[in-house]
């Protein structure tokens, strides 16, 4: 999108007169020069070949600096309003049984990286599989060090405007993986799109090597790079398939889930959003101008810009029914929808407390909800899309959906929910969580045997594993913090005589949720559409499905919570309210009768009454 | 806003009974006794025992019904839910049936007949006014929520439907208030 910003009139291009236009609903034909990251050009005739660099190539025309400053790459922006919780990184680690929740972004119930000792750098080899670049990929000096970081190596991963852009389908995403695996950031953009084909690792250099002293990396098993001469035209300039307008796909590749498990469905058998089979792509909703600010599509989303109105009709119910300018709330209903000639149902029969109560997604988004929410599996948490050996195979992290939860204003929304499995240290109150490298350093060979393992071989932690790792944490921490254990909702610790593991509450052990949306399901496939009593019979999944309480330990209730637990809903009153529905039947008949009787009695005395009149009428004349 | 109206509408309703009774203190002592029924037949004791029994109904469910709608949802402005949703519901129910039988039994001494102004005893011309106010408009309060019931209705008239059903419901709620007092003060049902 950035690139083809240039071609288009945007608002934002006002205020950048010295860069090229062209103010055009067309696109702009993206035949370019690549520039390295100092802004020379490059030529697959160099004899020293350097990797081209998005920053100074796409930045000829799109501001780098102001794309930066977008969603997808200012998680670590303080000034930036984190809206409602999304989707965190999860950090897991098979070998310690640790599930949790990091976010940069602050969302109540995640870690900050640092928490757990979590650098930029391994931010980047951990989760760069599914990050654009920028952001955490481009540390400040005050984050650049780090005992393994090896920045001045690697160099920077920059924002990767064809990672989201590109229309070509040799984009590949998973060359993305591979070079972080080999440290070669920089390297990034060139083998991704496909212009260049790289050997070596920054990873062999020497931690003191100098590029200025040995410009050929390759010695040292470095990268070198190798330009595919044919996308170069007689001019040295490549074309760029690229579009704002781009796949689904390009989306899926960091925005997939699929559901796990013996209950999981097969890929045929899932339908996809009702509103990409209606022929609409992501970005038709979730829309950006060249601040990168998209769109996320929820009611009441913060609006940085001065056009608001705009980022509210673009939630489910802005977009159908029209919202109120400024809010973006469901209280009014004064600016239209229509978007993109959404309808606008009728919901006949439902009453309009259901408007306030629950969101749109409670009954059209995700899957339908059954007795037991399913376990899900996320490209962020999973790495989906990188190919494995293991993906038949559950593994942690632990997700479950849909769990349908209140959100801050009370209404109902479907989320998926992690519950947060990891080693700390409880002091005053708070635990602290343990970096899990910590953990299994303290532990030795209390969980030396499942460090050597494969995944495949992995099995949950035991109850005499956790016990014995509370010992050793014990042993090492100070007197004024006592070593827990976190895992499905309770917090661990050994009793008084160090032996037993005893549970208790705690704040921090409560699960992480997060809304979704997607996939959206049509009215005919909504919650809601066999009948009340779908939501409101006895028994019925919204209320009282059972939550499946997952972590990488054996340990706490298998058969999970009810949903009215997290929900806060007395189950005494969902029950009454169920039961009263067994006479809805009768009380829709006696209503109608009474409606009837009375109906007749006024009527039958007002023709009386209007008769007696015209008679008297008739009398006087 | 509909909170406040309904706060208005039932402090004009006190204030009414409150005027009223001062204005009418002089009349009451006068009237004394004199207004009780004439010896009827057993079969006529027994309807109006019905009668007052369905009117004793009638009343404790507008009034259990206002107080479940005003204060778990009118004068917050917010929906109704939960169990006050629930008994507003269920007694729902015991008001349309009580409702119909009161309207029967009722219609015909509630009649305006030309040249008795005053009506029988105990049935004056603001009872009689105030009972087919509340037939009338509970007729609407509990046609309206039962239509939102049928899977007919759209979202938008389904609002409208409600809004009917909230200000129907408030004038019945006002109305059986001022029933209730003239019934008391004339001292039979």
């Amino acid at each position: 999108m950035v690139l083809a910003l240039c071609s288009d009139g945007d608002a934002d291009a006002k205020d950048l007169p010295e860069r090229l236009l062209t103010h055009s609903r067309s696109p702009y034909v993206h035949r370019v020069t690549l520039y390295d990251e100092t802004g020379e050009a490059v030529s697959p005739e160099d004899f020293e070949l350097r990797p081209w660099s998005p920053s100074a190539t796409c930045g000829k025309c799109h501001p780098y600096e102001t794309v930066g400053g977008g969603w997808h790459f200012n998680a670590g922006n303080a000034q930036v309003d984190p809206g409602r919780p999304g989707e965190p990184w999860i950090l897991t680690d098979l070998v310690t049984g640790t599930q949790l929740p990091l976010s940069r972004r602050g969302w109540p119930g995640t870690y900050k990286p640092e928490q757990v000792g979590v650098t930029p750098w391994e931010m980047v080899q951990r989760f760069g599989r599914h990050l654009p670049g920028g952001g955490v990929g481009e540390p400040g000096a005050e984050e650049f060090a780090g005992p393994e970081a090896r920045w001045q190596l690697s160099g920077p991963m920059e924002i990767d405007c064809l990672a989201c852009h590109s229309l070509d389908r040799r984009y590949d995403h998973v060359a993305r993986a591979r070079q972080i695996e080999q440290q070669n950031l920089k390297w990034i953009p060139t083998v991704t799109s496909g212009i260049g084909t790289v050997r070596g690792a920054a990873k062999n250099l020497p931690a003191d090597y100098d590029p200025l002293f040995n410009p050929d990396a390759s010695q040292f098993g470095g990268p070198s790079i190798e330009y595919d001469d044919a996308l170069f035209d007689a001019n040295e300039r490549v074309f760029f398939d690229i579009s704002r307008r781009m796949s689904p796909e390009r989306c899926y590749f960091c925005h997939t889930t699929r559901h796990a498990g013996d209950r999981a469905p097969e890929r045929w058998e899932i339908d996809r959003d009702v509103h990409l089979a209606a022929g609409m792509i992501c970005v038709d909703c979730h829309r950006n101008g060249l601040d990168h600010a998209i769109v996320r599509g929820y009611e009441g989303e913060p609006s940085s810009g001065d056009t608001p109105s705009s980022v509210h009709t673009l939630s489910c119910r802005g977009c159908h029914y029209g919202v109120d300018s400024d809010s973006g709330t469901r209280q009014s209903e004064s600016v239209r929808g229509g978007r993109l000639g959404a309808p606008q149902a009728d919901h006949p029969g439902l009453p309009p407390v259901h408007f306030e109560k629950l969101s749109c997604t409670t009954c059209h988004g995700g899957p339908l909800p059954t007795g037991r929410t399913r376990s899900v599996e996320t490209s962020m948490a999973h790495g989906l899309g990188l190919a494995s050996r293991h993906r038949g195979e559950e593994l942690p992290p632990f997700i479950e959906e849909p769990v349908f939860l209140r959100d801050e204003d009370g209404v109902y929304t479907p989320h998926r929910i992690l519950w947060p499995a990891f080693w700390g240290r409880l002091g005053e109150g708070a635990i602290q969580p343990i970096a899990p490298e910590s953990v299994r350093h303290s532990a030795g060979e209390v969980l030396g045997g499942r460090a050597r393992a494969n995944p495949g071989q992995w099995q949950p932690l035991t109850e005499d594993e956790i016990a014995q790792t509370l010992k050793m944490l014990g042993q090492q921490g100070d007197d004024a913090s006592e070593p827990v254990y976190v895992h499905g909702g309770a917090v661990y610790e050994l009793d008084g005589n160090g032996e037993q593991l005893i549970a208790r509450d705690h704040p921090q052990a409560a699960p992480y949720a997060w809304p979704f949306a997607h996939d959206v399901r049509p009215a005919a496939r909504s919650l809601g559409a066999g009948g009340c009593a779908e939501c409101h019979g006895d028994g019925s999944p919204f209320h009282f499905a059972r939550v499946a309480i997952r972590g990488p330990a054996a340990l706490g209730d298998a058969e999970g919570r009810p949903m009215h637990e997290l929900q806060g809903k007395d189950a005494a009153e969902l029950r009454a309210w169920a039961w009263s529905f067994r006479f809805r039947g009768w009380l829709k008949w006696t209503g109608f009768a009474a409606s009837g009787v009375v109906g007749l009695v006024l009527l039958v005395y007002l023709l009386q009454g209007v008769g007696r009149v015209l008679r008297a009428l008739g009398r006087e004349e | 806003m509909f909170g406040l109206i309904s706060i208005a509408a039932l402090s004009l309703t006190l204030v009414a009974c409150v005027v009223h009774a001062l204005a009418t203190a002089g009349d009451r002592r006068e009237a004394g006794g004199d207004s009780r029924p004439p010896e009827a037949s057993r079969a006529r004791r027994a309807l109006d025992r019905c009668n007052a029994v369905a009117y004793v109904v009638l009343a404790a469910s507008v009034l259990v019904l206002g107080w479940t709608g005003l204060v778990g949802a009118g004068f917050a402005g917010r929906a109704l839910t939960g169990y006050p949703l629930l008994v507003h519901v269920g007694l729902g129910g015991v008001f349309g049936v009580a409702l119909a039988v009161v309207a029967v039994l009722r219609a015909e001494c509630c009649r305006f007949r030309p040249g008795a102004s005053s009506g029988e005893p105990g049935f004056g011309t603001g009872r009689k006014l105030l009972f087919w106010v509340i037939a009338a408009l509970g007729l609407a309060a509990l046609l309206s929520t039962m239509c939102m019931m049928l899977p007919v209705f759209g979202t938008h008239d389904q609002r409208r439907l409600l809004e009917v059903h909230r200000y129907g419901g408030l004038l019945v709620l006002t109305a059986t208030l001022g029933h209730v007092y003239l019934t008391f003060r004339s001292g039979r049902g």
